[in-house]
């Protein structure tokens, strides 16, 4: 019986993979430095402060925000209690970046649905607000990111007092507050 | 035609086709390479300080493997590399699925309604690794009987 053995050249496949790696990352550094949409080889970022975790958010663009009002403030963490007193205040809009379906199940009441996912509905609402507006996103608990991400990204549209409430739906409801079922707010 | 020209003609189709869709694919992150960084980004697995740079770098591999592919250059290397590529991207796919996210792919297109994550993305996955696969192996198998 005959076993055939297929000898695989291990030394110039590596070879050929560093060499065709090289031609790439040269490709990459020559376009890059050409390119209009160039960016940085090392990612900016911005440390968010978060549910007790520091998140690493990364920036894109020119979306250096100068921030000299002290009523003027990047977008950050906002807990339950500081988040009720803003909700009795009745000046912020709350909106709820959680699935529609979500929503419809519960949500806080008066909170519109913002789904992270339908940036056309919430280009479309954020156009009627005045950039001042004061607004908290919020979405399901701490392990939910997508409310830092619609905070963010209302911040880098313009509005300057803007909260993400990492504690969301399930702090909310957990403590007794206000809330509503159904497509309406 | 005898079985060996029908399937050398297989095995030409599929370089073409894995080579065209390969270097088709690159030239949207080529051109946006922010926009690729951010979906990276949300499959929250690389740490951030290293986004940007895999951002760049893996979309012209992909060219010019896409490129190697088509033009039949290295093939045994091309295709090993490739696979090995894919394989990556499958294990993202499967990891952002266990954890729930609702992310888009970024496999194609980087348009938001370019796909988002799903079972049916690991499969078309599977598929383009068992193409590269077979290149691999014909490679191999030309590279003894010569």
């Amino acid at each position: 019986m005959y076993i055939h053995v297929v000898k695989i050249g291990v030394i110039p496949i590596v070879l050929k993979s560093l060499v065709l790696i090289s031609i790439s990352i040269l490709l990459a550094i020559f376009f890059n430095f050409i390119s209009p949409n160039k960016i940085s080889w090392i990612t900016k970022y911005r440390s968010i402060s978060a549910g007790g975790r520091l998140l690493k958010k990364p920036v894109y663009g020119n979306q250096v925000i100068e921030y000299s009002d002290i009523s003027i403030h990047p977008a950050e963490e906002i807990n339950l209690i500081d988040v009720y007193k803003l909700y009795k205040g009745g000046r912020a809009i709350f909106l709820d970046a959680r699935s529609f379906e979500d929503y419809k199940k519960g949500h806080i009441q008066g909170a519109l649905s913002t789904p992270s996912d339908e940036l056309g509905l919430i280009d479309s609402l954020i156009k009627e607000l005045d950039l001042s507006q004061k607004i908290v996103a919020y979405c399901d608990d701490e392990e939910c990111l997508i409310s830092i991400d619609l905070a963010l990204y209302l911040e880098e549209y313009g509005f300057y007092d803007v909260y993400f409430f990492v504690g969301g739906w399930s702090n909310w409801i957990g403590s007794g507050y206000p809330v509503s079922s159904g497509e309406k707010p | 035609m005898n079985s060996r020209t029908g399937f050398s003609i297989a095995v030409y189709v599929v370089r073409l086709f894995l080579g065209t869709l390969f270097l088709y694919v690159s030239i949207d992150k080529i051109i946006n390479p922010a926009k690729f960084a951010e979906i990276i980004y949300n499959y929250r697995i690389l740490p951030v300080g290293m986004l940007n740079l895999v951002a760049l770098i893996i979309p012209w591999l992909e060219a010019v493997l896409g490129i190697t592919l088509i033009f039949g250059i290295w093939l045994e290397t091309s295709a090993l590399l490739l696979s090995g590529i894919i394989i990556v991207f499958i294990v993202l796919l499967i990891s952002a699925i266990s954890r729930g996210l609702d992310i888009q792919c970024g496999c194609f297109s980087l348009d938001a309604d370019g796909g988002r994550v799903s079972w049916m993305r690991v499969i078309e996955d599977v598929l383009m690794l068992a193409g590269t696969l077979f290149i691999w192996f014909q490679a191999l198998f030309k590279k003894k009987i010569s």
